[in-house]
């Protein structure tokens, strides 16, 4: 199902978790296939230029805006001012918007668009730290901290992370 | 119900330097000194001024670093917010026409267009250090006729702290950031020129 396509109904949020972490996972996947195993940190630079991406960190974002994308002019724009593991997150995020089809701000309802980012944000946490990968680090490290900086992300994405897929009783 | 409305319309005075309904005066009169302010008010005045203060700074950390600036527009846009002008008094301040401010500010107008005596007075009144203005101006001329395509972007955007004006600003900012930083100048002789004599002008040779 092309998402971003048609108007959202109520039953879809909790069926698209699932679609967005297929979506992270295929692109892993695919950037797999050209580059062989990926390492960790997850290399997202790489990845948005393996979708044709240019990333552009820039100096003159306010606060609250970590990140745009343009699908025409195939830009990431990055809150150069931003720790790099919130960098590194809104890249993710942004690609997901690519990713997942979601259409442009303007064509969006305020809904939509918590939904779509919402979205985005599930994707890219599990572009950031794949479930595969994941499994295999939490045999081996016992403390959020140390996955949080193998992962290259905030300690508040690896718990949540952790937490939504039951893996709690794994540390 | 009333108490409120009157609450707001305090606010509103205050922030928006507004003349102050009797009704509003009166709830500012009944809070001092012998009755305290009530509690809504007392919060949404706190909020207000947290709001305030925050963009303030902002401004401030904006123009303490005024070469990081996308163009000269912008620059003299964020020290009217920092004096707190309309740009009416602000150009009747500086001595320059009110359309020149609003031009700039708007990136429509082609730099070299501005009189030399309204340029000179803006860079000499605001204090800017003539090489940054002249690399602003630079990107202001390569800023002119350039229109973002931000509609067709999605943003990350935290709108709990801001709003949807701000978003919008904020992006096209972004959009030309970008811009320039891919155009890189090419001197134009025209604009050029204009910078000697402007710099003639304004040291006096």
């Amino acid at each position: 199902m092309k998402l971003g396509a048609n108007k959202l109904d109520t039953e879809l949020p909790s069926k698209r978790i699932g679609f967005c972490r297929n979506a992270a996972r295929q692109l892993l996947q695919e950037f797999k296939k050209f580059y062989g195993d990926i390492p960790l940190p997850v290399p997202i630079d790489d990845i948005a230029k393996f979708k044709g991406y240019e990333v552009h960190l820039l100096e003159n974002f306010d606060d609250e805006l970590s990140a745009l994308v343009n699908p025409e002019d195939k830009c990431i724009m990055i809150n150069k001012k931003h720790h790099p593991v919130r960098q590194r997150f809104s890249i993710g995020h942004e690609l997901g918007h690519i990713c997942l089809g979601h259409p442009p701000e303007h064509d969006s309802t305020k809904e939509e668009l918590k939904l779509y980012n919402a979205e985005a944000d599930t994707f890219a946490a599990e572009l950031l730290i794949p479930l595969e990968k994941l499994k295999i680090e939490i045999k081996k490290i016992k403390n959020f901290k140390s996955l949080a900086d193998i992962f290259k992300v905030s300690e508040q994405a690896i718990t949540i992370k952790i937490l939504e897929q039951n893996l709690l009783g794994k540390i | 119900m009333r108490e409120e409305k009157n609450i707001d319309e305090f606010l509103e005075s205050v922030f928006n330097e507004l003349p102050w309904s009797d009704e509003a005066l009166d709830i500012l009169m009944r809070s001092e000194p012998e009755h305290t302010m009530p509690e809504p008010m007392k919060e949404k005045l706190f909020s207000k001024l947290s709001e305030f203060q925050k963009e303030r700074a902002r401004v401030i950390d904006k123009l303490s670093h005024p070469e990081k600036l996308n163009s000269f527009g912008e620059f003299i846009s964020l020290i009217r917010e920092k004096i707190g002008d309309e740009v009416e008094e602000f150009a009747k301040n500086i001595g320059v026409a009110e359309s020149t401010v609003l031009h700039l500010e708007k990136n429509d107008i082609p730099i070299v267009k501005i009189p030399l005596v309204e340029m000179k007075s803006l860079i000499q009144k605001t204090g800017i250090n003539i090489k940054t203005a002249f690399s602003l101006l630079r990107n202001s001329f390569m800023l002119y006729g350039f229109k973002p395509n931000y509609f067709q972007s999605m943003a990350r955007f935290d709108i709990k702290k801001s709003s949807e004006t701000k978003k919008i600003q904020s992006i096209k900012r972004v959009y030309e950031e970008l811009y320039l930083k891919k155009m890189k100048y090419k001197p134009s002789e025209k604009l050029e020129d204009y910078l000697a004599s402007l710099e003639h002008e304004i040291r006096g040779k």
